[in-house]
């Protein structure tokens, strides 16, 4: 291997790694507010990529569709809940009636940045109403539990993406097209907007957490619910929140990977997991450590790929159980009081 | 219902239903149209295959997201040893199911020490790695494309081709699945898979090899899923790495949670997700031209509502059903008067040697010192009262003794030999039980709780308990049962332990400690919650198991029964050992009372 191939499987492996690493960031935030793991964080990826793609070239506006059925079922969950019977026609109505607008109107071709806006407010409200429709009801259930909901949600939003999109792949225009050549090393400009893009999010999430009001309100709800919710936090506000904005980062990292890879209805779960190993590298605890193991695993698929080309996947999937174990073993040898 | 009514007509009737069944079982294919006998083949199978999912996530609490790559390694291990290698049909099933029994022993060994979310996660990493190789390992099975050497099964001439015949295959399989697990969900094994469920650290102190018992119903699950795999090869003739991936593990899964913990549970949520592949298929032909999608979608809607509106699945309605309970049978003496024989193992010399010894025992959580250089000695026929205020380090002394916890220094001795750092089953076997502070009860039975306290006297693992043997140790674990629940006065036998009110369950507790035949005790707490009454005939009860030669400790906020039942006392505070007693001295202890009652006080 020369220099040249290792820094070239560098670069693309951090900027897959920075994808890996937003994936990592969506999953830690969920897991700390709620305590789920969530198996379906790949979805919110592949729906956040391939509905920018349809926004801008014309096919299904999917995450759209996908946004008024959730956003009906959570409002008629809200009246029902209240049992506010009378009032039941409205959101259906409502609903039937921006279903008719979204195949009424003539195919979307937005410019890319519009495209992808769109893109992703819709998958963060498709998050928080899946939060709301599906994980709030059980708040109290164990773990698996949630583990089972998600693992559900997963198959349900993947089959939902090929009903939407079929099996084709997908490109997505990049926004500046081309390459900066330094030296023999050839780096896209998409993958220093990766890098940039991800940098600027980390730098938001950081202001967001420290600097504001409900950013703190979140972090007090993951470390102590019971105490959070005396000081009038409320958990199932604080899920919502983490699920919008998990969701949302995952959408930013579906149309940020679209130009460079293609998109696909089945995307989501192999970059869910390489996104869930990055984060319990990182301790699946802190927000830095998600992205330092995001970026690790982004590597170092880039250098089991060249090497094994067949078994690259392979051994990063395999990798979760080590790690795994090293994280269990770390915990007990610190010895925590049961 | 009145089951005591009911009692000498149901035996007859449920025979007569059983039989009848059998009946509509073997004549099935031959009632419905051809096609429905393929139906019937494919819910056998999967059926078989979930069953044994339903022992592993249904009753051991683990669950599995690549249970299909075990029910793959079957389906190739049997066809391609028979179609590559020329194996024996017939012999390649078996062969099949041991290469996925084999499989699940080696991946289990790492993933097991895993628990939760984690151990699901990483049998998903595991069924992705397992599909990937199927696919990658193309010289053996073929990749991508599949493998079709399949041979034809075929008995004294018979083949076994048509779906007709071969359902009698599948029926074998799904039915030895399903008797077999009923038999182990009874057994003294199967109990104990049942308690760790709702608590590792309770089953282990009654004697249960919890990581043993994890990995044996880990590796039958495999053995299950192995040989409904080699089944299926030989069912369809072609097989494919997309029958065994992802989606195919979550199918399953998804059969295991309609079904819920029942023995039936598998072979029903198997029967409901055919039919609705089946009706999916109909009702909604090639809806957007993409074959099997809807399915997908509805397979995801379906286990994200199980979960929301029956997280147990189908399993209370089975129950109705099919009971399983364990009845106390007959000649249980039910007398509160004199036991037939000592409930302890506990042997009557008073004095001499300490039998438990606690020497300078100290435990560490990061920053805070729980247990500091604590040190005492516990005789034959003697009650020690471990006492201190709220946070002062006894249960945390608890679970150090009991094994639980490891200490970061000191030694624990028991009968003399050392048994510092041994786990909590071990040090069960050598004669120590003891009860929770919060109450840790089993989700089963009263009766069967007991039972469970037996484990470390009677014998029966897996094996036994599969193959329904082993009635003797059942009888005898039932008798002590029923001795220990009279000796605390619980009577309500076959109530769910948990739905007791709390006083009750301590009770119970006490008794499953007893049923082990303990030569020390260590009761936590064991009158909070107590009315009165029940506080009195609990000291009275104590005394008696001194009488008998049992050594106790008794860790007790309640000071009236401590200073009364206890011969002496071991005051802690912030870990440390404040005084050291009899009860007399120890109330009179300006040092004791000043942590009880604050500065001013002494």
């Amino acid at each position: 291997m020369t220099i040249g191939t290792a820094l070239f499987l560098l670069v693309n492996g951090l900027t897959n790694g920075a994808i890996y690493a937003l994936l990592g960031l969506g999953i830690v935030l969920i897991y700390n507010v709620t305590r789920v793991i969530n198996i379906a964080q790949g979805e919110f990826v592949m729906l956040g990529a391939l509905t920018a793609v349809g926004l801008s070239t014309g096919r299904a506006a999917g995450g759209l569709t996908l946004a008024v059925l959730a956003g009906t079922a959570w409002a008629l969950v809200a009246l029902l809940g209240r049992r506010r019977w009378r009032w039941v026609w409205l959101p259906l109505a409502g609903g039937a009636g921006l279903w008719w607008l979204l195949g009424a109107l003539p195919p979307w071709h937005l410019p890319p940045l519009p495209a992808a806006l769109v893109a992703v407010a819709a998958v963060a409200f498709v998050g928080a109403a899946l939060y709301r429709l599906t994980v709030q009801p059980v708040a109290g259930a164990g773990e698996v539990v949630f583990l089972i909901i998600t693992t559900g949600l997963y198959l349900g939003l993947q089959g939902l993406g090929l009903l939407f999109w079929g099996p084709g792949s997908y490109s997505f225009p990049s926004v500046h097209a081309g390459n900066i050549h330094a030296g023999n090393v050839r780096v896209s400009y998409q993958s220093v907007l990766v890098l940039l893009a991800t940098l600027l999010i980390l730098a938001l999430l950081w202001l967001f957490f420290e600097r504001t009001l409900f950013g703190k309100a979140l972090r007090a709800a993951a470390m102590n619910r019971a105490g959070a919710r005396l000081v009038g936090i409320s958990p199932s506000r604080a899920g919502l929140v983490a699920f919008a904005i998990s969701a949302g980062l995952s959408a930013v990292a579906g149309v940020l990977i679209a130009p460079l890879t293609y998109a696909t209805y089945d995307m989501g779960l192999s970059l869910g997991l390489k996104g869930f190993v990055g984060a319990v590298v990182g301790g699946l605890a802190g927000y830095p450590g998600a992205v330092l193991g995001g970026l690790a695993v982004g590597v170092l698929e880039a250098f089991a790929a060249y090497g094994t080309s067949a078994y690259g996947e392979a051994i990063v999937y395999g990798l979760i159980v080590p790690v795994l174990l090293l994280r269990v073993l770390a915990i007990r040898r610190r010895g925590v009081a049961p | 219902m009145t089951r005591s009514a009911s009692g000498a007509v149901a035996p007859a009737l449920r025979l007569a239903a059983a039989g009848l069944g059998a009946l509509a079982l073997l004549a099935l294919p031959w009632l419905l149209p051809p096609f429905y006998a393929n139906l019937l083949c494919f819910t056998a199978i999967y059926g078989g295959v979930a069953t044994g999912l339903i022992l592993l996530t249904g009753y051991a609490g683990l669950v599995s997201l690549g249970q299909a790559a075990f029910y793959g390694i079957g389906a190739y291990g049997a066809v391609v040893l028979a179609g590559s290698y020329g194996v024996d049909p017939w012999l390649s099933i078996l062969l099949g199911a041991l290469m996925s029994a084999a499989a699940a022993y080696l991946v289990g060994l790492p993933i097991l020490r895993l628990s939760g979310h984690y151990l699901a996660l990483a049998t998903l990493a595991w069924g992705v790695v397992a599909a990937i190789l199927f696919t990658q390992l193309a010289p053996i099975t073929g990749g991508p494309n599949g493998y079709t050497h399949v041979p034809v099964l075929s008995l004294f001439g018979v083949a076994f081709i048509d779906p007709q015949r071969f359902y009698y295959l599948t029926l074998i399989f799904a039915v030895l699945a399903v008797a077999s697990l009923a038999a182990l969900v009874r057994s003294r094994a199967g109990r104990a898979v049942r308690a760790m469920r709702t608590s590792e650290a309770a089953a282990a102190s009654m004697g249960v090899e919890v990581g043993r018992l994890k990995l044996q119903a880990f590796v039958l699950a495999g053995a299950l899923a192995g040989l409904g795999g080699a089944l299926f090869a030989y069912f369809i003739a072609f097989i494919s790495p997309s029958a065994f991936d992802l989606g195919a593990s979550i199918r399953l899964l998804t059969m295991a949670m309609i079904g819920g913990a029942h023995p039936l549970g598998g072979v029903v949520g198997a029967a409901v997700v055919t039919l609705l592949d089946d009706v999916l298929q109909n009702v909604i032909p090639n809806a957007g031209g993409q074959g099997g999608l809807v399915q997908v979608i509805a397979y995801g809607g379906i286990l994200v509502a199980v979960m929301l509106v029956s997280p147990r699945g189908l399993q209370p309605l089975l129950s109705r059903l099919w009971g399983l309970r364990v009845r106390a049978g007959p000649g249980t003496p039910t007398d509160t008067g004199a036991p037939a024989d000592r409930t302890s193992a506990a042997g009557s010399e008073g004095g001499g040697a300490p039998r438990l010894e606690v020497r300078d025992l100290g435990r560490r959580f990061g920053g805070l010192q729980a247990v500091d250089r604590l040190s005492f000695g516990l005789r034959g026929g003697e009650i020690l009262g471990l006492i201190g205020p709220n946070g002062a380090g006894k249960t945390t002394a608890f679970n150090v003794i009991s094994g639980l916890i490891p200490p970061s220094a000191g030694r624990v001795l028991l009968d003399g030999h050392d048994v510092t750092g041994r786990g909590p089953e071990r040090i069960a076997r050598l004669g120590l039980s003891r009860t929770f502070q919060n109450t840790a009860l089993f989700d089963m039975s009263v009766l069967e709780n007991v039972m469970t306290g037996c484990y470390v006297h009677t014998r029966g693992g897996v094996w036994t308990g599969l193959l329904g043997l082993g009635g003797t140790d059942e009888t005898r674990a039932r008798r002590e049962a029923a001795r220990c629940l009279a000796r605390v006065g619980v009577d309500a036998f076959q109530a769910r332990a948990q739905a007791l009110p709390v006083g009750r369950q301590r009770l119970v507790e006490v008794a499953r400690a007893l049923a082990s035949r303990p030569r020390v005790l260590l009761l936590d707490e064991p009158a909070a919650g107590l009315r009165h009454a029940e506080k009195l005939e609990l000291a009275a009860l104590l005394r008696s198991l001194k009488e008998e030669g049992l050594a106790i400790l008794l860790v007790e906020h309640d000071m009236d029964l401590v200073m009364t039942v206890a011969d002496r006392l071991v005051v802690m505070n912030y870990g440390t050992t404040l005084a050291e007693g009899v009860p007399e001295q120890v109330r009179r202890d300006p040092e004791v009372i000043r942590a009880y009652l604050g500065l001013d006080a002494a």
